[in-house]
């Protein structure tokens, strides 16, 4: 039939795979979600899987039209494997870019989970997240996230918050990641209980919980594990 | 059945498989590189190629196709892999052996039970051969994860926290990795938790972001807790 050069059968739906399992950094399993960046959503090759699909997809057509013209009773056996084998390859073909399109959703589903509010936020703000994901994929976020908040007002409920446990004091240590958001860099901050801070970039404090909590949402300061530091 | 959507098991369907072809085929002569010079159009009847496992399915349920066991999988690795379990670096011959040897077995018996309902006898004696080569090799598999490697694997994940295991796991396969990788996942989380207490468990994206993998990273880069946790190291020695 055709005389290109024998390319090695489901070659591009393989690689595309294969990307996504190096997406991880290293080689976490995919499914691990916790540590997974999602590789930048490789349009060109998956308009490649889809025009070799394509090709197959052409090659079965050629070759059944081919011998239904013979209009014999029955397809001669020499056909049939090459049929099946462009059958075969198509399917192939559906199911690696299925899959690739499911684990990415899924991973942005993940993603959503953990870092909650914030990620959605963050990636209007920075673009960090989103130069990874294709435009389709960035109005999934966004319906996502449109999707849980519908839910969790008609139960009026937060769904982000139930996930941390009570904790066992009331303070906790905190860093200044950012400090330009709080108004004027180095003024001082009325918090909700009363207290008031001055938030300089890479400061620590010993807070309230309720209080730096919300920041710590958003990510304006880190939350510091372990024990208060007598320093 | 794998899951449809599983990345790893369609990774390893993608084992290439020799086989010889029982009657000419049509139209896919680009298959087999000997033939390129002919100016033939079809893969004359028995010749032989290597395709990959998703593509041999249909064929060799329909008996179209005889199909070899890849050298990999064959008695001489075989007797290799028997001898020395722990040693053999499986990942160099297929990152997901266990897995791409599976469906192999797996295809290889459905296959001959379909079609020695139909075939001729001799015919018949060399697909039973075939399915017995299977068989043992489906016994081989299942000895050698379960064996020497597991064990190893177990006690590596479990006792090696912080530590660079890069070496070892760079020889276990895809199946033996997400194994070893739940086993370092609990035993860093056991760490933390007898270092720290409960207070640990605010932290949720952060952390918990740095402690999937056990080389290097087992424990959150925070300086003041790295200083916490070398001054309690010190004091259990």
């Amino acid at each position: 039939m055709s005389s290109q050069p024998p390319k090695p059968l489901g070659l591009s739906v393989r690689d595309l795979l294969l990307e996504l399992k190096r997406g991880s950094g290293g080689d976490s399993a995919v499914s691990d979600g916790k540590n997974y960046v999602l590789p930048a959503y490789n349009d060109i090759l998956v308009q490649t899987c889809l025009d070799e699909m394509n090709g197959h997809l052409q090659e079965l057509e050629d070759q059944v039209s081919t011998v239904t013209q013979r209009s014999k009773e029955k397809t001669p056996m020499s056909v049939r494997p090459s049929l099946l084998l462009q059958n075969a390859a198509i399917q192939r073909h559906k199911r690696c870019l299925l899959t690739y399109h499911q684990v990415r959703l899924n991973s942005i589903q993940d993603m959503y989970w953990q870092q909650g509010v914030a990620s959605v936020n963050k990636a209007k703000a920075d673009n960090n997240q989103n130069e990874n994901l294709s435009p389709l994929e960035q109005e999934f976020q966004q319906e996502y996230h449109k999707l849980i908040q519908k839910y969790a007002s008609s139960l009026d409920l937060d769904l982000h918050s139930l996930p941390t446990p009570p904790l066992p004091q009331d303070r906790v240590q905190v860093r200044v990641l950012r400090d330009d958001v709080f108004g004027e860099v180095g003024s001082m901050i009325a918090l909700e209980s009363g207290a008031s801070v001055t938030f300089t970039k890479g400061s620590t404090h010993f807070l309230l919980f309720s209080d730096v909590e919300v920041f710590i949402n958003d990510g304006y300061l880190a939350l510091l594990e372990g024990e208060e530091q007598d320093m | 059945m794998p899951n449809y959507y599983d990345v790893d098991a369609i990774l390893a369907e993608e084992e290439l498989v020799p086989c010889s072809t029982n009657f000419d085929f049509s139209y896919l002569a680009h298959l087999d590189p000997d033939l390129h010079g002919t100016g033939k159009h079809y893969l004359p009847e028995g010749s032989r190629v290597k395709l990959p496992l998703w593509a041999l399915d249909k064929w060799a349920s329909l008996d179209f196709v005889n199909i070899g066991i890849p050298r990999h999988y064959q008695r001489k690795a075989r007797e290799r892999l028997e001898a020395a379990p722990s040693e053999v670096n499986l990942r160099k011959r297929n990152e997901r052996y266990f897995m791409a040897g599976r469906f192999l077995v797996d295809l290889i018996e459905t296959s001959v039970q379909k079609v020695s309902k139909s075939a001729a006898s001799s015919r018949r004696d060399r697909l039973e051969q075939v399915a017995l080569e299977a068989k043992k090799l489906r016994n081989t598999l299942l000895k050698t994860y379960t064996g020497e490697r597991l064990r190893q694997t177990l006690d590596w994940s479990l006792s090696s926290v912080g530590d660079d295991v890069t070496s070892y796991t760079n020889q276990l396969t895809e199946m033996e990795r997400r194994l070893f990788q739940s086993g370092a996942v609990a035993a860093t989380a056991n760490l933390r938790w007898r270092v720290h207490g409960k207070s640990r468990w605010l932290i949720r994206s952060q952390t918990d972001n740095n402690n999937t993998r056990p080389p290097k990273n087992a424990r959150p880069v925070t300086p003041e807790t790295e200083q916490q946790e070398n001054d309690n190291k010190r004091q259990k020695r």
